[in-house]
């Protein structure tokens, strides 16, 4: 009989988790930063690159998430941009928790906002990143040249658990 | 649905002051970079009369590409094998292929005193392309699953000068048979992956033609390609009316205490927060189908007096 319940207990917990899986709670986390300055070569094609990294920290985290699995739901996005700079792009790519490569990138614009929901259903947990690449073709004044950002970047993480 | 169009416009347009000196050219030479000055000159009239330089296209590749006096580079593999790679220029991911190309287009532009910055923004497109894996890592901006900041679905197009052009290069001969990637064509004439470029669309059709084993075509290059100009307006952004994708606000507005002594009490507390996890989910508190959670209630009462004993 006390095998018999031991037995049935797992069987309970492995119900309740999957039941607690099916009726996700929703949560996120907004995360700041401001780019470093952009160092423009002076070679025409060569322009310069620059990245912002924003992470959730632990202390972000919902405390009754747990070791709940999360995932991505929607990605809101706000991008500074550089002034100085000339024919600017912007990619905001997705790394999984502690991956150092990122599952995909899409294109968004500087000095602008959105939301994305291309990275819905990645998974999400302390150790995720979203990478800002900002790019330029040129600045103006004499190459070379650092170039810097007119203020911050913002990301909020939607995510379920 | 309504559309609502607008220009995009981070920047205004900008007219480049370095464009090339008007010096006399020897193209096709060996790969070296060779310049004969007569330094013995009055001004810079005669200077420029009687100078000639010698280029060879692929040392203007390397010079434009790579900078002055720089060796040519390894290539790079893709974004896929390594994410830090996203902080490198494109050009490094050019292939050998794509470099003899640019070299041989380069060649071209100078030769026909087109400006070569129309070439450098051509291959810092490809560059891209080969970046992010050939455009298998890079999603498109019309996929559907990107909103403005209210919830509003958007999608990108072309100007419709650049849909002209787009469409005449898609549908020409020359595009069978040319020597430019064919999945970087479909690429960067497809509006949704082309949002970042840097290519002149016009200036494209004319590589594409004279690269194809197909092209008769002697003729000099149009003069409108002698001056580069910058061109931040290369797509329009359309927002849809009704809002659809449901954005959760956060309407609390008290500050998290980040302070070491709070995070020190919730890395204490995170064991007991873990228990009160299990059990929670063992009740069933998460569990919105009373049946189930009366079921599982039942069976935790049951197997609690055991426990008790």
């Amino acid at each position: 009989m006390k095998i018999f319940k031991s037995a049935l207990l797992g069987l309970a917990f492995v119900g309740a988790s999957i039941s607690v899986n099916a009726h996700a709670t929703d949560a996120s986390i907004t995360t700041e930063s401001t780019p470093g300055r952009m160092l423009v070569l002076g070679g025409e094609g060569i322009g310069g690159v620059t990245r912002s990294h924003l992470r959730p920290a632990r202390h972000d985290f919902p405390k009754d998430s747990g070791l709940s699995s999360k995932r991505v739901t929607t990605i809101e996005w706000q991008t500074t941009w550089y002034p100085e700079a000339i024919e600017q792009s912007v990619e905001l790519c997705y790394f999984r928790p502690y991956s150092r490569n990122h599952v995909g990138c899409i294109q968004v614009s500087p000095n602008s906002s959105g939301s994305t929901t291309h990275f819905s259903g990645q998974r999400f947990n302390e150790g995720t990143e979203v990478q800002l690449v900002y790019r330029a073709k040129s600045a103006t004044g004499v190459l070379p040249r650092h170039v810097a950002p007119a203020g911050k970047d913002r990301v909020v993480f939607h995510f379920s658990y | 649905m309504e559309i609502h169009s607008s220009v995009n416009s981070v920047g205004s347009r900008y007219l480049d002051s370095s464009t090339m000196t008007p010096k006399t050219y020897e193209a096709g030479k060996k790969a070296s970079f060779t310049e004969n000055k007569n330094t013995n000159v009055i001004n810079d009239k005669q200077a420029q009369a009687s100078s000639t330089v010698s280029i060879s296209g692929r040392a203007l590749m390397i010079a434009k590409l790579f900078g002055s006096g720089a060796k040519e580079p390894p290539v790079l593999p893709s974004v896929r094998t390594n994410g830090d790679y996203l902080g490198v220029s494109p050009q490094h991911f050019l292939t050998h292929e794509d470099r003899n190309l640019l070299a041989d287009m380069y060649e071209l532009a100078q030769e026909q005193g087109a400006d070569l910055k129309y070439v450098s923004m051509l291959a810092g497109d490809l560059g891209s392309y080969r970046q992010h894996d050939n455009g298998s890592m890079m999603g498109n901006f019309n996929d559907g699953h990107q909103y403005d900041s209210e919830g509003r679905l958007t999608t990108v197009s072309f100007t419709d000068a650049d849909a002209a052009t787009a469409e005449r290069i898609q549908n020409s001969d020359a595009i069978s048979s040319t020597r430019i990637d064919k999945g970087f064509l479909s690429y960067i004439l497809d509006p949704g992956y082309s949002i970042g470029r840097s290519s002149n669309f016009e200036f494209l059709e004319q590589m594409v033609s004279r690269f194809s084993t197909n092209d008769n075509d002697t003729s000099p290059l149009d003069p409108k390609f002698s001056t580069f100009a910058y061109n931040e307006n290369k797509y329009i952004m359309h927002t849809a009316d009704e809002v659809t994708l449901n954005i959760p606000r956060d309407t609390s507005s008290a500050e998290e205490d980040t302070s070491r002594e709070a995070l020190m009490a919730d890395a204490k507390d995170l064991p007991q927060r873990l228990n009160l996890s299990l059990l929670e989910a063992f009740i069933g508190k998460n569990d919105e189908k009373p049946s189930e959670r009366s079921f599982l209630t039942k069976l935790f009462d049951w197997l609690k007096p055991s426990a008790n004993k």
